[in-house]
């Protein structure tokens, strides 16, 4: 009953605080968005103090009278130093990774403080999340990351932020809605499946590329190592016997480029192709393969590379929705 | 949140916080208690050290049933305090046991803290608020450790953060202790700390108050409002005994009670406006000083003059009296009253009664003079004493014409026993006599050495009238106080009171007056609370006081407010980047602040033309720091000379724009 009552209290408070805010990529957690109650705990410690009062003016012992008002004015202190702890604190959005749907999408913030206390025990998460993060704050700012299930493709805004802390003595509960700008792009959920027969077909009729690419597919010969190649590829053999480091140099097949069109998938929902289509996307990038993207009216020219990936992967989580990019 | 597993700091910290709040009831508890709670924490450091494992069920299980039942035997189904205590700790050890999560722990120093204020119920020492403050602070820092994550491993700190929590704390507890109403109780309660407590018997045969002196334990403390009575005038009257029966006196049974009538008081002196601090006795009996004129608040007046409470004194009580030290009182006897205060066993102690006999015609039928030779007689051969020989059965006999050595108790039995013989009504007073007046706190301190037994007897017209016979053998005792006697008299050395260095009995007494004021001002603060609150609030309504609260406690943690979210910039530690921090700080109240995309050397550029004299040193003081920052080993020289360039730039600079 009174829990009911409690995280009914909460979840109007949220709704209050929220409506009340416009979004921002940084907000400042101020005396008019904090709430502060007394914890579970609290209550008990009220009602200790309580059978401690009954019991001074029974034995009519003033010790324990003193014990008791003592702990009363260390109640109040706990509530002004767990209203410190979370008063004051700035909290920024950082730029997200994209994640896929069906996952859990991270968020990033920095926290900064403005002080030079230390603030302990933050406990920070999404508004529709159950997933909490502890933060000591002992830098002046830190980073953290928030984690809320992703469930459909497209833009993700996950809802307020809450940062709650019941620190020093667990007896109050201070706690705080932010309205952030926290947008991530959820990526359709990839569906493993091999790749379709005629999607390398339709790379023939494609413009054909002849030259040699690099690949991993047949050793070429070799060629000195120098940094940033990959370990797999350094020939251990040859340092071994003490000639120096020499990367072992492969030749990629002349591929033809692959077409991966949304249209060419019949028979099944849109998500499920959009999924498929996911997933071959990033079977192909791994792979380092040319590849092209047609959806509908929207083509991506093949490609290859990080960049490209991404930019097939946005296409793919926004086909379709609104605010398409 | 009861999920959440706390440290192994806060483990450490719930086994001493347990060991501490127990530690003060040791003493009473009985002995299985005290083993378990040690078998309890060091099973549990076994625990945390890795050594063994989280008990079984089973093995908890036993433990219940095995403690319950050894509860069940020692208390005897006794629903008092100790019980309570007893539950409460066997408790904490079980529970002890299987601490692991946050939950556990709150449950764990919660119940830790109640326990510790059930200490003040045993004693209210300073020593022991002392300790429960100290015990206080300990249960917070363990409070706060399991509030702390699982890594934190800091035990200065959560003592830190205990003491900033219970530092404001300690004014609005003063606060709040000085002005909150102190209630009746709800409900008669009774507590036995275990501890016997000595005090006078309602009634008395030889060698009871000789076993009382041998006790130097307060017995009541007596401040007076106007000039303090001479030692040879302190007798504090506590009961009146009135039947004997050849050994013992003893109050007057309930039929005799019946007979006798409220005794009247006529002052002839203006009264004594004293106060009495009684320490608990265990017994209902108050003292006053001879004769009370009314009984004060919450004590009776018995129909012969002694006050006393509606139930025993468990607590130490404080109480007003008014007493006049010359009177007349009872000026007329009734026949029954008479014949009460003349009652005699039928045989025994004839050698007295024929002494009482060869006095009165001595005396010529004199009652004055039956009293003077009486005493004449006891002065020439009789010894006073704290270890007289025993007794036997006639006992009064035995001591008027065999060892004739007694202690006050033996004469005054034989005085009554002889005026009654000689048909003069008497009774037996028990009471203490004297007291150490202490300088410091100047009020009167009175020990159970100081216990007292003399006569009452009764004339026509002059009523009840007081005789020590004690006076007669030993002068000095009633001259001066008792442990002044003892110590300077040999024979009673024994009685462990040979504080004959002055120095050492200063030093007691001035810890003495440290107790009596912690008495006063604080376990009996109730009775000063209403005088206080009028002087200081001039009054005592409901408004006044809640003022007098708020006031004092908004300005304390407004200050605490203040201190905890006031702005506090982060300022490096390393005193380069302090100067130049500072020195940026300057600059941007001069509207010359550096912008965010600028590095320090580009700033300085740009705003060295806007202050002509400072230029050169800040164009130096530019080309430094890039040197510096891009200089593989920093270079001492450089560096001192980057801070003294800015300690002369702030000080050529204006602290205002102008």
């Amino acid at each position: 009953m009174a829990s009911e009552l409690y995280r009914s209290i909460q979840a109007r408070v949220r709704r209050w605080t929220l409506a009340r805010q416009t979004p921002a990529r940084t907000q400042t957690l101020t005396q008019n968005r904090i709430f502060i109650l007394p914890s579970r705990a609290g209550s008990v410690w009220l009602l200790l103090l309580l059978l401690m009062l009954v019991m001074a003016i029974n034995y009519e012992n003033n010790l324990v009278y003193a014990l008791t008002f003592l702990l009363l004015g260390v109640f109040l202190s706990a509530m002004f130093h767990t209203y410190a702890n979370l008063a004051g604190i700035e909290v920024k959005v950082l730029p997200s990774e994209p994640c896929f749907a069906g996952g859990q999408a991270a968020f990033e913030l920095e926290l900064q403080r403005h002080s030079s206390r230390q603030l302990e025990q933050l406990s920070l998460r999404l508004e529709h999340s159950e997933l909490e993060q502890i933060v000591d704050l002992q830098q002046a700012r830190q980073q953290v990351r928030l984690y809320s299930p992703a469930r459909r493709r497209g833009w993700m805004s996950p809802g307020g932020v809450k940062l709650e802390t019941t620190y020093p003595l667990g007896l109050f509960r201070a706690w705080s809605w932010l309205n952030l700008e926290l947008k991530t792009l959820v990526y359709p959920e990839p569906l493993d499946t091999t790749l379709p027969e005629g999607a390398q077909g339709q790379a023939v009729s494609g413009e054909a590329h002849l030259s040699m690419r690099r690949g991993d597919d047949d050793f070429a010969g070799l060629e000195r190592f120098q940094p940033g190649m990959s370990p797999r590829q350094v020939d251990w053999k040859s340092y071994a016997r003490g000639r120096g480091l020499y990367a072992k140099h492969f030749a990629g097949h002349q591929d033809p480029d692959y077409w991966l069109d949304l249209d060419a998938l019949g028979g099944e929902t849109l998500e499920r192709r959009l999924s498929r289509m996911t997933a071959w996307v990033q079977y192909l990038s791994t792979r380092d393969v040319r590849f092209g993207v047609r959806l509908g009216s929207f083509v991506l020219e093949p490609a290859e590379g990080e960049a490209h990936c991404t930019r097939a992967l946005a296409a793919l989580a926004l086909y379709g929705l609104e605010g398409e990019a | 949140m009861k999920g959440r597993q706390i440290s192994r700091t806060a483990v450490v910290w719930q086994l001493l916080a347990v060991m501490l709040v127990v530690l003060p009831h040791v003493q009473w508890l009985p002995l299985w208690v005290p083993a378990l709670v040690v078998l309890a924490i060091g099973s549990r450091l076994m625990i945390h050290s890795g050594r063994w494992s989280f008990p079984h069920w089973s093995v908890k299980a036993l433990l219940v049933i095995a403690s319950s039942g050894g509860l069940i035997l020692s208390f005897n189904h006794q629903a008092g305090p100790e019980t309570m205590v007893a539950l409460l700790v066997v408790g904490l050890a079980l529970k002890l046991l299987e601490v692991y999560h946050r939950r556990d722990a709150l449950v764990v120093l919660f119940v830790s803290l109640f326990v510790a204020a059930t200490a003040f119920l045993f004693s209210e020492s300073v020593w022991i608020a002392g300790y429960i403050l100290l015990t206080t602070v300990l249960v917070l820092a363990a409070l706060n450790s399991i509030q702390q994550s699982s890594s934190a491993r800091r035990f200065r700190d959560n003592l830190k953060s205990a003491g900033r929590l219970l530092l404001p704390a300690i004014p609005f507890m003063l606060v709040l202790f000085f002005l909150f109403p102190r209630l009746e109780p709800f409900w008669s309660v009774t507590i036995d700390s275990g501890q016997a407590k000595t005090g006078l018997s309602d009634e008395l045969s030889p060698g009871d108050v000789s076993k009382l002196a041998q006790s130097d334990e307060l017995a009541f403390r007596a401040t007076f409002e106007g000039e303090v009575p001479l030692p040879a005038q302190r007798y504090w009257r506590s009961l009146v005994l009135s039947e004997f029966d050849g050994r013992r006196w003893t109050r007057p049974s309930h039929e005799q009670r019946q007979v006798l009538r409220p005794e009247q008081l006529q002052p002839l002196v203006s009264a004594q406006r004293y106060e009495v601090i009684m320490e608990a006795s265990g017994r209902p009996w108050l003292v006053a000083l001879d004769q009370p004129l009314r009984a004060g608040q919450g004590t009776l007046m018995t129909p012969v003059r002694t006050l006393v409470m509606d139930r025993p004194l468990e607590r130490r009580r404080q109480y007003p009296v008014e007493s006049v030290l010359q009177y007349r009182q009872q000026p007329l006897l009734t026949r029954q009253e008479a014949r009460h205060y003349l009652q005699l066993p039928a045989g025994g102690n004839p050698d007295s009664r024929a002494l009482a006999q060869r006095l009165l015609t001595q005396a010529d039928g004199n009652t004055d003079g039956v009293i003077t030779l009486l005493q004449a007689y006891f002065n020439k051969t009789f010894v006073y004493t704290l270890e007289p020989g025993r007794l036997g059965r006639d006992s009064v006999d035995q001591f008027l014409f065999e060892t004739r050595e007694g202690y006050c108790e033996h004469f005054a039995s034989a005085t009554a026993f002889v005026l009654r013989s000689a048909g003069i009504p008497s009774r037996i007073v028990t009471g203490y006599q004297g007291g150490e007046w202490n300088p410091y706190e100047g009020y009167l301190q009175v020990r159970q050495y100081d216990a007292h037994a003399w006569v009452e007897y009764w004339q026509p017209e002059a009523g009840w009238q007081r005789l020590d016979p004690t006076a007669a053998v030993a002068p000095e005792r009633i001259r001066t106080s008792a442990q002044d006697y003892f110590s300077t008299n040999e024979g009673f050395s024994s009685a462990g009171m040979g504080l004959g260095i002055d120095w050492l009995r200063d030093l007691r007494q001035r810890y003495d007056a440290f107790n009596y004021s912690w008495h006063r001002w604080v376990l009996n603060y109730q009775g000063q609370q209403v005088q206080l609150l009028d002087d200081w609030l001039g009054g005592e309504d409901r408004w006044r006081r809640l003022l007098a609260w708020l006031l004092p406690t908004m300005l304390v943690f407004g200050t605490v407010g203040y201190w905890l979210l006031r702005p506090r910039p982060t300022l490096p530690r390393d005193p380069m980047a302090r100067a130049l921090m500072r020195l940026q700080q300057r600059f941007a109240t001069l509207e010359s602040g550096r912008e965010p995309a600028e590095s320090l050397a580009m700033w300085l550029q740009r705003v060295a033309d806007d202050w002509p004299k400072q230029r050169a040193l800040m164009l130096r003081l530019a080309f430094l720091d890039d040197q510096q920052r891009y200089i593989e080993r920093k270079d001492p020289h450089q560096q001192a000379e980057m801070k003294r360039l800015c300690r002369i730039l702030m000080r050529q600079l204006p602290r205002k724009k102008r």
